[in-house]
């Protein structure tokens, strides 16, 4: 149950993201507009290439959605990024978590066993030698699975922040901006999980 | 005072209850919110329908199963600990509580989000002066208070007098009807559009969802046709019938707890809760928006009324008047899935047992399919169609798994509080042993919330939190009134009356006091408009569309005809003509199948004349239709019937809105 806690407490760790809401891009023309509703993704606080490009045109033309690529873009960049973090989850939050869990299973599992057992070891060494088990057991077993959760949780946060923004384009259109977020996502993933 | 934080004392014995409940609905809470995040990031949905307007698909195929699953889980969880944790006394000390509960209602409180709609404008302008809205809720708080204080008064001093109750009911019904009073019953064309469409059409001999579909009203519809073919209905009555809904609903949201909680102030601050919440928080009149709370929140405020009743949740009788559920379709699917999981409760807590609760499941089932049945019997002797009730389920699909007008849910939410009411509702029920009565009403009563919800949970838009807020504050109240009969202490219940008062009444007005005062205004306004008692939509039909009328009368003189228009199902209903497409309103059409259902008939006859809007010919200035806010499907539906019937309409007379245009 140590454990179990231990990996419970570890996956419910909060972790901050970009918020496509209110993160702006502030043009040198002193237009600004919030990322999201304007179909721009950034979960690193930099742009790729072709984010990069579609930032500077919009900045020039107050264009979008430039698939065909009719508008050139500037050569020099005119915007810079105003960011406003949004925030998954809290260390309150997990402890509680973590805490109810243990509890609960502890309970239940100290009732079934309560028939079973009757252990003559004194209730300390039983807690220290748990914790000790229970530390090992999730550092050897269950670390990796569970930090691959915890960074699929970081762009599970990232790209849903990003799909709320843009809504008002529609499913089908921010389905069309996944085939291009997955290819940044999947690198930032790797960097998490390492 | 110390008596009250002792350790036996009564604020220490909320904060065990309230730790528990912080607990549970945190733990809810962060299960519920990542756990949506992460389903959607590793098997996206995606939309395999054709939508006309995609920007209005937003699927959300966790949200809901995921918001059902996890709360009953958690309340078996509830009565799984319930058991345990009653058998042992988990000694914890005083102050340690405190400090969890601080914690924990910082960490709840972190998760809220602002009141709906709080400070909100829309649709209305800032008014240049000010003032003016915080005089108007000055008022507004002046006059309830006045109403609570002397009903509580004149309660007591007649205490003893049997007649005093029934005449405070009584007076109590011609407040509610007087706040909810719009002078001259207006309507919003658009919205009434989605009832009146269904009914002519049941009118005309088609059968709804076989032959026509509805989105809303299935025994409404079914009601209000029968009335009409009796002349006892006629289409601009339907805004008193809503509002006789409201007055309805509110009345036996009053009636419940007061019974429950014997106190004529607690239920008065519940009813004007409920009203200034569920009415006057709204961004429009209420009673404009035929399928906002009274018309889809009735069936369920009923049926806890007959629970009241008749006691006994597994009587025979309850289970039969359980079967005026569809009078709107999605509540209907909302109060069968509250009975059965009511029943299943009931069962853990023992107030019936296993065999019984098997009996009455069954006995829904069947009361429910002989309903159906009659209604296919009395459909097919009038010479209609039977139903297929598989088709109630299209339009279920459509926006619950489709995702057509979902809006997905924020994970810091004000919806929240509706889930710490559910858990506090089943804790208190689970953990304590008192009345079955009171306990069978605050179950079902929270059930009835969880599921009526669903309507959040998918369209997550929080004036819905509103629409909901009904039944949540009935639920609220029900579990509050228990325990306020318990309360001895005249001081504690002042204070309580007086927190109450702030929270559920000052509070929300407070927030949406320019939604208020426009409300009040607009009142105000057709008040000095005069005749208040007119139907106000009457008079606005036959001025808007007389012209069109007789342009209809003279040229297309077939029973059956096709109107393609935003206002066609108010030309359909005054002109009398049937309609030759399988859809009312058109604005309803929404996909490839919907369309093909739509004009299956029309394209097997294709009519050599139709009245078709006059801006898609360009015949005619831009103009203003009644039901302006409609989706404008006539040019798409045209260019299918053209395409289909290989022809092309040409226009060859136009008023300043239809043109009647022929095959060429």
């Amino acid at each position: 149950m140590f454990c179990l806690a231990i990996s419970i407490l570890y996956l419910f760790r909060p972790y901050q993201f970009i918020d496509h809401n209110k993160t702006k891009i502030v043009c040198d023309n002193n237009m600004s507009y919030e990322i999201g509703p304007n179909l721009i993704f950034n979960s690193s606080g930099k742009f790729d290439e072709q984010e990069d490009k579609n930032v500077r045109k919009l900045c020039e033309y107050a264009i979008i959605n430039d698939l065909a690529d009719s508008y050139k873009s500037p050569e020099k960049i005119n915007y810079h990024l105003m960011i406003s973090y949004g925030k998954e989850g809290s260390w309150v939050d997990a402890f509680l978590i973590s805490i109810a869990f243990f509890l609960v299973g502890s309970t239940i599992i100290e009732n079934l066993l309560d028939s079973f057992i009757k252990m003559k070891i004194g209730k300390t060494s039983i807690i220290i030698l748990a914790l000790l088990g229970g530390f090992l057991m999730f550092m050897i077993f269950l670390k990796n699975p569970f930090t691959k959760v915890y960074c699929e949780r970081q762009m599970a946060s990232r790209i849903n922040n990003f799909k709320k923004a843009a809504y008002g384009f529609g499913f089908e259109r921010i389905a069309q901006e996944e085939a291009h977020i997955k290819k940044i996502l999947s690198s930032q993933f790797k960097t998490c999980a390492k | 005072m110390k008596k009250y934080f002792s350790s036996e004392g009564i604020l220490t014995k909320f904060v065990d209850f309230a730790n528990l409940l912080l607990v549970i609905t945190n733990i809810w809470i962060i299960v519920y919110t990542g756990m949506v995040d992460f389903l959607n990031f590793k098997f996206p949905p995606r939309v395999n329908e054709f939508f006309y307007r995609p920007g209005a698909a937003f699927p959300e195929p966790f949200e809901m199963p995921l918001y059902l699953i996890l709360s009953f889980f958690l309340t078996v969880a509830i009565w799984l600990l319930a058991k345990i944790y009653l058998k042992k006394n988990m000694i914890i000390a005083t102050p340690l509580k405190y400090f969890f509960f601080l914690i924990l209602t910082i960490q709840f409180i972190t998760k809220l989000d602002h009141f709906p709609l709080a400070n909100e404008l829309y649709p209305y302008n800032l008014r240049p002066h000010g003032m003016i809205y915080n005089i108007v809720l000055a008022l507004y708080i002046g006059t309830i208070s006045l109403i609570i204080v002397e009903f509580t008064f004149v309660a007591k001093i007649f205490a003893k007098k049997k007649f005093i109750i029934p005449v405070l009911f009584i007076c109590i019904g011609f407040i509610i009807a007087f706040f909810t009073f719009e002078p001259r019953f207006p309507i919003s064309a658009h919205e009434y559009k989605y009832f009146y469409g269904p009914i002519w059409e049941v009118i005309s001999g088609k059968t709804l969802f076989t032959s026509i579909h509805t989105d809303y009203g299935f025994y409404a519809t079914l009601f209000f046709a029968l009335l009409y073919k009796f002349r006892l209905f006629s289409f601009s009555h339907l805004p008193i019938y809503v509002w006789i809904a409201f007055i309805i609903q509110y009345f036996l949201s009053f009636y419940l707890i007061f019974k429950i909680s014997r106190s004529m102030v607690f239920a008065l601050i519940g009813l004007f809760s409920i009203i200034t919440i569920n009415y006057f928080c709204f961004f429009v009149l209420p009673i404009t928006i035929t399928q906002y709370s009274a018309m889809r929140r009735l069936p369920s405020v009923l049926l806890l009324f007959f629970l009241y009743k008749f006691k006994k949740i597994d009587s025979r009788l309850f289970s039969l008047l359980a079967i005026t559920d569809f009078w709107i379709v999605d509540t209907g699917i909302s109060i069968l899935m509250a009975l059965g999981l009511t029943f299943l409760y009931f069962t853990f807590l023992r107030y019936i047992n296993l065999k019984k609760f098997f009996v009455s499941i069954i006995s829904l089932i069947l009361f429910q399919g002989c309903v159906f049945l009659v209604i296919n019997i009395v459909h097919l002797l009038a010479g209609y169609r039977y139903i297929n009730y598989v088709d109630i389920l299209n339009s279920l699909k459509e926006h619950a798994v489709t995702g057509l007008t979902m809006i997905p849910i924020e994970s810091h939410n004000f919806f929240w509080l509706v889930i710490l009411i559910y858990f506090a509702s089943m804790l208190y029920v689970f953990y304590k042993k008192g009345q079955v009565e009171a306990n069978q009403l605050i179950i079902l009563s929270a059930n009835l919330s969880l599921f009526n919800s669903l309507y959040f949970v998918g369209r997550s838009h929080p004036a819905n939190i509103l629409d909901i807020s009904i039944i949540v504050l009935l639920n609220f109240f029900l579990l509050l009134g228990d325990v306020w009969k318990t309360i001895l202490s005249m001081k504690l219940k002042t204070i309580l009356t007086l927190l109450l008062f702030f929270i559920f009444i000052v509070y929300p007005a407070f927030e949406r006091r320019y939604s208020l005062t426009e409300l009040v205004a607009q009142k105000l306004r057709r008040i000095e408009q005069g005749q208040i008692f007119t139907l106000e939509s009457d008079q606005i039909l036959q001025k808007q569309f007389a012209k069109d009328l007789e342009l209809i009368s003279k040229n297309l003189t077939q029973k059956e005809i096709i109107i393609l228009s935003r206002d066609e199902t108010f030309l359909f209903f005054l002109s009398g003509k049937k309609n030759l497409l399988d859809v009312n309103p058109q604005s309803g059409i929404d996909t490839l199948s919907e369309m093909n259902f739509a004009v299956k008939k029309a394209i097997s006859v294709c009519p050599k004349k139709i009245a078709v809007d006059c801006r898609i010919f360009q015949k005619c200035p831009l103009y203003e239709s009644y039901s302006q806010k409609s989706l404008f499907t006539a040019p798409i539906i045209l260019n299918t019937i053209e395409k289909r019937c290989s022809v092309q309409y040409k226009p060859t007379i136009c008023n300043n809105h239809l043109c009647i245009a022929q095959t060429e």
